[in-house]
C-alpha cells in the first residue's frame, strides 16, 4: 500500500490580519494525481508555494517524502533570449539525476514543441510557454510535481494534451495540481481537496464527494400530465421536493431512496401516467463544488 | 546547459557586455584626446579660458579616463549589473531557478559573469587610454598602470557586491540600480573624512592617478577592507535571498 508523499499538519499562513490558510491537513498519496480546487483567492497558490518551499507557513508542519520536486507556476516565464530547448536542457541539468540529453527532445516532442524547440522563448505564445513549463518540470522525472493551474492558458485541444501528460505521470510521480476548471480535475484526479477561504473543506475521492454532497433524486419524464402528479408526489412522506421542468420533466428529491424506489413506480402506475423515462438524478460536480464552497 | 553557461549567455545575448565595452572604450579614447587637445582648444577660445584650465601632462590621459570611469562608468555598471543581479525581479523565473538550485549556486555565476564583463570592459578601456596616451603624449610606467588598473578593478568588484547586497532588500531593477548608486556615492563621500579615507574602497579609485605620478603604494588597508566588505555583503545577500518568500 503506497504511503503519503505529502502530509501537512495544521499548516497556517497569515499575512498580517489576513489568514490565507487555516490549519490545513493535506494528505497526498504517493503516485496519485491530486487536484486542489477552489475559487480565486481560496489559497491554492499559497499552499503550493509552501509545499514548494518558496513560502514559510506561519505555523504547522509540512512533510514531503522526497527532495525531487519540480514546480510549475501559473504563468510560467523564462529568460526571453533562451530557446525552448535550452530552457528544458537547463531544467534537465539542474535536476542533477543523470537524465540523458535525449530526454530534452522527448519532452519537447511530448509537449508539442518539437518544431519550435530552437526558437527563442521571446516569440512563444502564452500557451506555448505553458507547454514549455510542462516539459521543463517533467524532464528530470521528478518524484513530485507541483503544478499551479497547468492548463489554464490553453485551448481545449492543448488542455487535453496537458491533462493527458499529467495523467501519464500517475504511478511514476506524484502530481499535485491546482485548478478552478472542474472538468480538468474530474478528468485526471484520483483525489481532490477543496479549499474555501483558506480552509480545506473537503479531501478525498471524487466519488465520495459526490456521494456525500450529491442529493437523492429521480428524474421522471412523462408524455403528459406532470402537473397532476406533483400534488400526488408531495403527499408522500419520502418526497422532499418536486421541481417541474420543461417537456413534462419532474425532478423528485427524496429522503429515502428505498421507499422511493417502490413508491414512485406505484404512484405512476396508479395514476396511469404515460412514462417516457425514469432515471436516478444527481448533482453535477459543479453543483457540489458551488455548494461546498458557498 | 549549466548555470555558468546561462550567465555568460545572458551577457552575450542581451549584449550587456557590448554596452559596458562601448562605455569604457569610448572613455579610453576620449581620455588621451582630451589631455592632448583640450589645452589647444581652450587656447583658441582666448587667454581667459586657458587660465581656467589646470596645466595638463601625460598622466592626465589616464586621469581623464579614470574620472569618467568612476562616474559614468560606475553608473553604467550599476544599471547593467542590476539588470543581471536583481535576483527576484521576475518572479516566475526565480521560481524556475530557486526550486531547482540553491541560492548560492544561482548567485555565484551571476556575480562572477557580471564582474568579468565589468572588469574586462574597464581593462579594455584602460588599454586604449594607455596606448592613446603613449601615442599622443608620453609612454607611462606600465607597472604603475597595471597595479592601478587592478586596484580600480577591485573597486568594481566591490560595486557589484553592493548591487548584490541591495538586491537582497529590493526586487525591481531600477530600484536596485538607483539604491546601489546612492550607496556608492555615500561611501565615496566618506572618503572626504580624512582619517577614514585610506581604509575605504573608494581610495582604490584614485590609486592609479597617484601611482603614475610616482606616489607610494599605500592601499593595503583599502584592499583588505574592500575584500572583507565585498565578501560580507555577498554573504548577507545570499542569506536574505534564501529567506525571501516568492
Amino acid at each position: 500500500m503506497p504511503g503519503q508523499m505529502i502530509s501537512t499538519n495544521a499548516v497556517t499562513k497569515r499575512y498580517g490580519d489576513v489568514t490565507a490558510l487555516d490549519r490545513i491537513d493535506l494528505e497526498v498519496t504517493k503516485g496519485s494525481v491530486y487536484g486542489l480546487v477552489g475559487p480565486n483567492g481560496a489559497g491554492k497558490t499559497t499552499m503550493l508555494g509552501i509545499l514548494a518551499g518558496l513560502r514559510s507557513p506561519t505555523s504547522g508542519d509540512v512533510t514531503i517524502e522526497t527532495s525531487s520536486v519540480a514546480v510549475l507556476p501559473d504563468t510560467p516565464q523564462f529568460d526571453k533570449w533562451l530557446t525552448g530547448r535550452e530552457v528544458v536542457d537547463l531544467a534537465r541539468t539542474l535536476a542533477d539525476n543523470g537524465t540523458p540529453e535525449s530526454a530534452v527532445d522527448e519532452m519537447l516532442e511530448a509537449a508539442g514543441l518539437a518544431a519550435d524547440a530552437h526558437r527563442k522563448v521571446k516569440g512563444y505564445s502564452r500557451g506555448m510557454l505553458q507547454r514549455l513549463g510542462i516539459a521543463s518540470v517533467m524532464v528530470g522525472q521528478p518524484q513530485l510535481l507541483l503544478l499551479d493551474e497547468p492548463a489554464a492558458a490553453l485551448d481545449p485541444a492543448g488542455r487535453k494534451e496537458v491533462l493527458d501528460l499529467v495523467a501519464a505521470m500517475r504511478g511514476r510521480s506524484t502530481v499535485l495540481f491546482s485548478s478552478h476548471i472542474l472538468t480538468d480535475v474530474q478528468a485526471v484526479s484520483d483525489e481532490i481537496g477543496i479549499l474555501r477561504r483558506g480552509e480545506l473543506v473537503y479531501q478525498g475521492s471524487l466519488e465520495s464527494l459526490l456521494t456525500r454532497y450529491g442529493r437523492n433524486a429521480y428524474v421522471v419524464r412523462l408524455r403528459s400530465g406532470s402537473a397532476e402528479l406533483v400534488d400526488l408526489l408531495l403527499a408522500e412522506p419520502w418526497v422532499r421536493s418536486v421541481d417541474r421542468g420543461p417537456d413534462e420533466k419532474l425532478v423528485i428529491e427524496v429522503t429515502d431512496m428505498e421507499a422511493a424506489e417502490g413508491g414512485l413506480v406505484s404512484i405512476l402506475a396508479r395514476g396511469r401516467h404515460p412514462v417516457v423515462s425514469i432515471s436516478p438524478g444527481s448533482k453535477s460536480l459543479e453543483d457540489v463544488f458551488l455548494e461546498v464552497t458557498a | 546547459m549549466t548555470l555558468w553557461r546561462l550567465e555568460f549567455l545572458r551577457l552575450w545575448r542581451t549584449q550587456r557586455w557590448l554596452i559596458l565595452l562601448a562605455v569604457f572604450v569610448s572613455f579610453g579614447l576620449l581620455g588621451p584626446l582630451t589631455a592632448r587637445f583640450l589645452p589647444d582648444l581652450m587656447e583658441s577660445l582666448g587667454e581667459d579660458a586657458v587660465g581656467a584650465l589646470p596645466p595638463m601632462g601625460p598622466p592626465d590621459g589616464i586621469t581623464q579616463y579614470i574620472g569618467n570611469a568612476a562616474q559614468i562608468g560606475v553608473l553604467a555598471v550599476a544599471f547593467v549589473g542590476a539588470a543581471a543581479i536583481a535576483f527576484d525581479a521576475k518572479l516566475e523565473i526565480s521560481v524556475f531557478l530557486r526550486t531547482r538550485a540553491t541560492v548560492r549556486t544561482i548567485v555565484t555565476p551571476r556575480l562572477v559573469a557580471t564582474a568579468v564583463a565589468t572588469v574586462g570592459a574597464f581593462v579594455c578601456g584602460m588599454a586604449v587610454a594607455y596606448v592613446g596616451t603613449g601615442i599622443l603624449l608620453e609612454w607611462l610606467d606600465p607597472w604603475a598602470v597595471i597595479v592601478g588598473t587592478a586596484l580600480f578593478g577591485l573597486y568594481f568588484v566591490f560595486a557589484i557586491s553592493v548591487i548584490a547586497f541591495v538586491s537582497g532588500f529590493v526586487r525591481s531593477v531600477p530600484a536596485v540600480a538607483l539604491l546601489s548608486v546612492g550607496l556608492l556615492i555615500v561611501l565615496g563621500l566618506l572618503n572626504l573624512v580624512t582619517p577614514l579615507a585610506p581604509w575605504l574602497p573608494s581610495a582604490l579609485v584614485g590609486a592609479i592617478d597617484s601611482l603614475i605620478r610616482d606616489g607610494g603604494f599605500t592601499y593595503w588597508r583599502a584592499i583588505v577592507v574592500t575584500l572583507l566588505l565585498s565578501t560580507a555583503m555577498v554573504a548577507y545577500a545570499v542569506h536574505r535571498l534564501e529567506r525571501r518568500e516568492l
